[in-house]
């Protein structure tokens, strides 16, 4: 047995006899950094295992907020009754009113029904 | 679910959701805001407005000025005719949209002026530079801020680039405009002798202002002499250069220009001016100001001469200004006229009010006066019942509306609706209480005017309004008058009604205590032959039917009218003498008066005069009084004519009658002097009719020719006006064609045209 595996281990350190592991310094730097270099390259690789959910739906959240903030920062988004622009004047029982407002007026009054 | 990464990915996605958000922000928001403004500006609503204020303050540079060039500055007005929505004078109301383009903003003063002081200040040189510095400098101007107009002016017109002179020209014209407008007529003088010393020649549009403006401030001195030299050669130039003009451009055919219009007018006044010696020109000054005292801010006031109100406010009105922060206005170097005040009010400022001007509202002008006209605008009147589509079907209708203080009495009035509209009519006068109950009966016996409809191409009487308040499905509508005890217009409740509150009750009612019957259905089958021998036989039937009796007359007045003739056939008369005993309305009497006039019946004019006077219980108006008294006149009766005559022209501001009053008083006295005086103090005044005789010029001729033979002059006068009071025209044509005596030739000529 013993002979069996002195014989393998010959063999690979023959087959690594070209292989040398020159990078010590930097397996140490990176398992306990010093410089400030070094810590930033470990922070900026850091990783993170974050819960995806409730992270994407405040991201969702924010975006939808920031928009509908600022339509609504547009006075007209606001709900105002609408006032006709085009409107038209009416001259009737001697008065001249707005045809939309006479409309309105003789509407309302129908609708109370006639005394 | 969890996922695993690494901070520096993290960081790569937060900095990307930041670049997305920044580029929502500047480019997608802006965008949508822009076709959320854009959809609400078609949809017209006002939040639209707003929208577009805030995109215009938040863009900038050329984004900027294209929207502040294409919502303010092309639809906006450099006069102050443009920026006004309701003209009204003495003899009319007049409605303008404020822009050009229907859908258009109409922005406030205080919504332009932020916007345009940035144009002003940064947008490109061009024309649109030059309309929005006007823009702004006439904004100032209503706010009393002359200089700020005068700097917002001069603003532009350094930014603008050598070679457009023509757009500089016209700045500093308003330059001059302003400081003749704040009384600095040294300094604006100065400057339009400047504008004169580099004048285009051919700019003839400019040059007509200049001289206008500067021939004003020489009025103002009261160098008429050199204003009149001016503008004769201005109006010489003018023409000619139209004359070129249309020789060039033969499609230009009869083209009139305003501009040659009004320098025509301001020459005949002028001229007028100087004919009458050394008169120096007046100042008329007022304020204008609601009933509670408020002074009304940045109202248009317009002095308008008699021969130019026929015509609707224009750019070129000679006499137009702006009231300040006091309410004030003033215009100083008035010639001698007659003038009207006209007010131009935005919308805001008419609603649920009234300027109770009343017709024949007249400024005469005699020279070296200061005259105050104020203006006071009076809430207007609420009506109470009948309102909103009331159905009346019972025997009396009661009319109430708000009392008004001191009113003396109401005038009450009814509006028939007809096909292409609707006319009113005189329900009561002199009513005391603020309500008046009527017999539904009187009304549908009320005679009223004759409307027109066209049948084909044919124009006939419209059955409708010979029917009057007497068709159950027509709507009716009313309105009333208060006036004061010298009979003077206090306030109305027919005016502009825009919003909710000023609208209240709407004066619309039905009367339905009667259904049509068989001759009226005749009748609104235009069977106008057949519906009259209906209502004769109903009238037959009941002599107390005062409804057929009226249709009787009705009908024959329509065939009158229809057959071009001025009075009714004598077929009408018993029945018209029968309604006037069952009801004796100064309608009625006038009617049968006039009758008989035409036909010199003495007998019976005197009649119903009298009767005319009991039925207004001693109150005639100044128009019947003026006919009784030229009736008189014509029975010899001289001395009750005069009375009469000199009670009617102080209460008939148009003093049509005057010929016959000064003819009247000169039979009696000989006494020119006297003449001259009444001439002077009742000027004859009828603003559509272009000849309208200056009676004070035609006495002051015939004084003149009676000079040196005094006696034997008068003589003559008294002979050609005894012909004339016998009013038969042959004889006139006869004598005048052979007298030799010019004064008194055009004196009697112009008699001839008392109507």
């Amino acid at each position: 047995m013993k002979s069996e595996q002195e014989s393998i281990k010959r063999l690979i350190d023959d087959e690594l006899a070209e292989m040398k592991f020159g990078r010590q310094e930097d397996v140490l730097e990176r398992t306990f950094p010093r410089s400030w270099q070094a810590r930033l390259s470990a922070l900026w690789n850091r990783e993170l295992r974050l819960p995806l959910l409730p992270i994407g739906l405040s991201c969702a959240l924010l975006i939808t907020i920031t928009t509908a903030i600022q339509l609504k920062d547009v006075p007209g988004g606001r709900s105002e009754a609408p006032v006709p622009l085009n409107r038209e004047l009416i001259e009737a029982g001697g008065n001249t009113y707005w045809s939309d407002e006479f409309e309105k007026a003789v509407g309302k009054d129908e609708s109370n029904g006639q005394s | 679910m969890k996922v695993t990464v690494k901070v520096k990915h993290l960081v790569l996605f937060a900095v990307t959701v930041a670049l997305v958000l920044t580029l929502l922000q500047l480019v997608v928001i802006p965008k949508v805001q822009l076709a959320q403004a854009q959809r609400q500006f078609e949809n017209g609503t006002v939040g639209g407005k707003e929208n577009l204020l805030h995109l215009i303050d938040t863009s900038s540079g050329d984004r900027k000025w294209a929207l502040i060039r294409e919502n303010m500055i092309e639809n906006g007005s450099e006069s102050i005719v443009y920026g006004y929505n309701v003209f009204i004078g003495s003899g009319s109301t007049q409605t303008q949209a404020v822009t050009t383009k229907q859908d258009a903003f109409v922005w406030s003063g205080e919504e332009k002026l932020p916007r345009l002081e940035a144009y002003v200040a940064g947008a490109p040189a061009d024309g649109y530079l030059v309309r929005a510095a006007k823009q702004l400098a006439l904004i100032y101007r209503t706010k009393g801020q002359w200089q700020e107009a005068r700097t917002a002016l001069e603003l532009a017109e350094g930014r603008l680039q050598p070679g457009s002179e023509s757009n500089k020209t016209a700045l500093a014209f308003e330059r001059a405009v302003l400081l003749k407008d704040e009384g600095k007529s040294q300094s604006s003088e100065r400057l339009l002798q400047e504008l004169i010393e580099n004048r285009n020649p051919e700019d003839s549009y400019m040059n007509t202002k200049i001289a206008r403006l500067l021939a004003q401030i020489w009025i103002e001195k009261g160098d008429i002499k050199s204003a009149h030299e001016r503008i004769s050669q201005e109006l010489a130039t003018f023409r000619e250069q139209l004359k070129k003009d249309k020789e060039a451009f033969p499609e230009m055919g009869d083209f009139t220009s305003e501009d040659e219009e009004i320098l025509t007018s301001m020459e005949a006044v002028l001229s007028k001016a100087l004919s009458k010696g050394n008169v120096s020109p007046s100042i008329v000054s007022g304020e204008v100001k609601r009933n509670d005292g408020t002074p009304m801010v940045g109202v248009a006031v317009y002095l308008r001469e008699s021969g130019a109100i026929y015509h609707s406010v224009i750019e070129g009105e000679p006499y137009q200004t702006v009231t300040d922060d006091e309410g004030r206005y003033r215009f100083e170097g008035v010639l001698p006229e007659s003038y009207q005040l006209y007010l131009g009010l935005t919308y805001d400022q008419i609603d649920g009010w009234t300027w109770p001007v009343m017709y024949d509202d007249w400024i005469d002008i005699r020279g070296g006066e200061k005259i105050v006209k104020d203006v006071m605008l009076q809430p207007l009147i609420d009506v109470l019942t009948p309102i909103n589509q009331k159905v009346i079907d019972t025997s009396a209708i009661r009319f109430e509306w708000t009392p008004v203080e001191d009113a003396a009495y109401y005038r009450l009035y009814g509006n028939i609706t007809i096909e292409n509209g609707s006319y009113g009519t005189l329900i009561r006068d002199g009513v005391e209480e603020s309500f008046l109950d009527i017999p539904v009966d009187s009304l549908y016996a009320h005679t009223q005017g004759i409307a027109y409809k066209m049948v084909g191409d044919k124009s006939v009487v419209d059955p409708i309004s010979l029917l009057g308040f007497a068709n159950p499905d027509s709507r009716y509508s009313w309105y009333v008058e208060a006036y004061d005890a010298q009979n003077k217009l206090i306030t109305r409740s027919n005016g502009y009604r825009l919003n909710e509150k000023s609208i209240k009750g709407l004066p619309f009612f039905y009367l339905k205590a009667r259904t049509l019957n068989d001759a009226d259905r005749l009748l609104l089958d235009d069977r106008f032959e057949e519906a009259l021998i209906a209502y004769k036989n109903s009238y037959r039937a009941d002599d107390k039917d005062s409804y057929s009796l009226k249709m009787i007359i009705n009908i024959y007045e329509a065939q009158a009218s229809m057959a071009n003739k001025k009075s009714y056939d004598s077929v009408a008369i018993p029945y018209m003498e029968r309604l006037a005993l069952i009801d004796p309305t100064s309608n009625t009497l006038f009617k049968l008066f006039d009758f008989y006039d035409v036909r010199k019946d003495w007998q019976q004019v005197n009649k119903y005069y009298a009767l005319i006077e009991k039925s207004g219980n001693g109150k005639v108006e100044p128009y019947v009084e003026s006919r009784y008294a030229s009736s008189l006149m014509n029975q010899g009766r001289l001395p009750e004519s005069l009375e009469h005559f000199e009670n009617a022209m102080e209460n008939d501001p148009s003093h049509r009658f005057v010929g016959n009053f000064l003819a009247t008083g000169l039979r009696l006295s000989g006494d020119f002097a006297s003449a001259a005086i009444s001439a002077s103090r009742y000027m004859e005044h009828s603003p559509y009719d272009k000849d309208t005789p200056d009676w004070s010029e035609l006495i002051k001729a015939m004084a003149n020719e009676a000079k040196s033979t005094h006696e034997r002059y008068v003589q003559a006068l008294n002979q050609a006006l005894d012909l004339y009071f016998r009013g038969e025209q042959s004889l006139i044509d006869d004598w005048l064609a052979s007298a030799n005596k010019p004064a008194i030739k055009a004196f009697v000529k112009a008699l001839t045209e008392v109507k």
